[in-house]
């Protein structure tokens, strides 16, 4: 344990200036633009504004942060620092996940946070009627995030946000999955690829969706009855996440392990 | 405690084969001289041994652990200083921290030594070293960190004169009897009164895996005259001196090794006949 917290101090200090950059980014989304609305236009604030745009940025870099997963290995020097340093893969690959998943966003909503005080304290200074919290859109957008859940209903028919709840976290999760997935594949601009990959299949699941609901259509237009259980649907979903998950995490692993100084076609033997 | 044994690697995209069914056993306690010709795989190899590159097939074993696997417990007793190096981005004291908290037998004593000889402040600010200052610091890490094997690639390359000799001093004064160095290179006169072992590879092949005393007691270097050179000559290259030649030593005094005219020797299989 004591050298995985070591494993992890280290790519901490290695991550360092994005971590502040992180910071930085977040404190100024917030800051900047309260500053500029105040000068020129000193009876309203963007906060709220800014406040629905950081959350929207966190939640896309949460989503597809797993395609940064290896940027931190482009140099030959980067590669020999990490594959030498003496601790196993698991603990070099957890860390430096927790670096990009955990420690980026803590930093990102410390950043925000702090950006928040900084422009209501200015606000008040200036003209206390534009002072506004940014924070006050995040807390709305979870309330009202927390209605959605009420809307999804259960085999009865019943709300079930729980479920509702569930659904949506597993669909969150498989789709970082992939994007992890995809980052441990593309060297080149994993991000971007990752991005285009995700949006190719996306419209390639649509069109095959449609085919599907097509073919249906066209069954019991002649007169076939097809009997789709709710349950089986749920159950497959649930099911395919899973192991879609597993499987990108499993995939990711094992392709650090088979990483190279050089050499690192994706295929290694 | 290095066991090369049926290795065979090629680099992706490449049709040419490093190595090829390759075979090495190198024991502990030596400082070893691993010379080749360009693109034989010096490098390459050393890449291997530290678990840097995997090799198609064959196995790589350190202290009796694959290295490919790049367990923690052969990384912590194995360091490589590349050709070239960068620093990583943090202070001198954070990345000294960090080498003290992974690496077993790190000694501070070692290291403040060792940039001592090499001329560097205590604390040097690594954001602001050359490129020859940055090994010499680096190379002060590596053997401040007392792994049991320590590789070196061209760890000459990029170093002043006045350095080069510095470095021969590190590297004596400090190298342990228990500890292993293998150093790659070219520049064979910068590290000639080093070696106590020498390893010449070419295509895939071992030409040469012998202890300098071994070479010395077998083998006299000496500069004849064209009058003096007769049929016991085993290879002979004209210098300002008169021939630079290898011949048995027979009876005769020990003679100091030339490691450039035993290369060449070697490399043109003219010791395989001997």
């Amino acid at each position: 344990m004591s050298r995985f917290l070591q494993v992890l101090r280290w790519e901490l200090l290695l991550s360092k200036r994005q971590i502040a950059t992180m910071a930085l980014t977040f404190f100024g989304l917030v800051v900047i633009p309260q500053i500029l609305t105040l000068v020129f236009k000193s009876s309203s604030s963007s906060a709220y504004t800014m406040g629905i745009i950081s959350s929207v940025a966190l939640s896309a870099y949460l989503l597809c942060s797993g395609a940064l997963i290896f940027s931190s290995l482009r140099s030959r020097q980067q590669r020999i620092n990490n594959f030498m340093l003496p601790a196993s893969n698991k603990e070099k690959f957890i860390a430096r996940y927790l670096v990009l998943v955990v420690a980026m966003p803590l930093a990102a909503i410390a950043g925000f946070f702090a950006g928040d005080v900084l422009q209501y304290l200015m606000s008040l200074m200036i003209n206390s009627d534009a002072a506004q919290w940014a924070t006050s859109a995040l807390t709305e957008g979870l309330n009202n995030g927390n209605g959605i859940f009420h809307f999804y209903t259960n085999l009865n028919g019943d709300p079930s946000p729980v479920e509702g709840f569930l659904v949506i976290l597993l669909g969150t999760i498989t789709q970082h999955a992939c994007f992890l997935l995809f980052g441990s594949i593309y060297h080149k601009h994993p991000l971007v690829m990752a991005v285009l990959t995700w949006m190719g299949l996306g419209i390639a699941l649509l069109m095959l969706g449609a085919l599907a609901a097509n073919l249906l259509s066209e069954f019991i237009n002649s007169g076939y009855t097809i009997i789709l259980y709710d349950a089986w649907w749920k159950a497959l979903y649930f099911v395919v996440s899973i192991a879609l998950i597993i499987f990108c995490y499993w995939f990711a692993f094992r392709r650090y392990t088979r990483l190279q100084v050089i050499n690192n076609q994706w295929i290694n033997k | 405690m290095i066991d090369v044994r049926d290795l065979c690697f090629h680099y992706q995209g490449s049709k040419h084969q490093v190595f090829d069914h390759f075979a090495l056993q190198l024991q502990p306690g030596s400082v070893y001289g691993l010379l080749g010709k360009n693109g034989t795989g010096k490098s390459t190899l050393l890449y291997l041994i530290s678990g840097l590159l995997r090799p198609d097939s064959g196995t790589v074993t350190v202290n009796g652990m694959e290295s490919r696997l790049r367990l923690p417990e052969m990384l912590q007793e194995v360091f490589i200083v590349p050709e070239e190096y960068a620093m990583p981005d943090m202070s001198f004291e954070a990345f000294a921290d960090m080498m003290r908290a992974f690496y077993p037998h790190f000694s501070d004593d070692l290291l403040a030594k060792c940039l001592t000889d090499f001329e560097m402040p205590a604390r040097p600010n690594l954001k602001e070293l050359s490129m020859g200052q940055k090994k010499k610091v680096y190379m002060s890490f590596a053997i401040a960190t007392g792994t049991r094997l320590l590789m070196m690639d061209e760890p000459t390359n990029g170093l002043d004169i006045p350095s080069k000799a510095l470095f021969r001093k590190v590297v004596a004064n400090y190298m342990e009897d228990n500890r292993t160095l293998i150093i790659s290179t070219h520049q064979v006169h910068d590290i000639e009164s080093l070696l106590d072992h020498v390893v010449i590879i070419n295509q895939s092949r071992v030409l040469l895996n012998s202890s300098i005393a071994d070479i010395s007691r077998r083998y006299a270097f000496r500069y004849l005259s064209p009058q003096e050179m007769d049929n016991t000559v085993l290879y002979a290259e004209p210098t300002l001196q008169g021939n630079a030649v290898i011949m048995p030593r027979g009876e005769g005094e020990e003679t100091q090794v030339d490691l450039e005219l035993l290369f060449n020797a070697t490399i043109s299989g003219k010791l395989g006949n001997a």
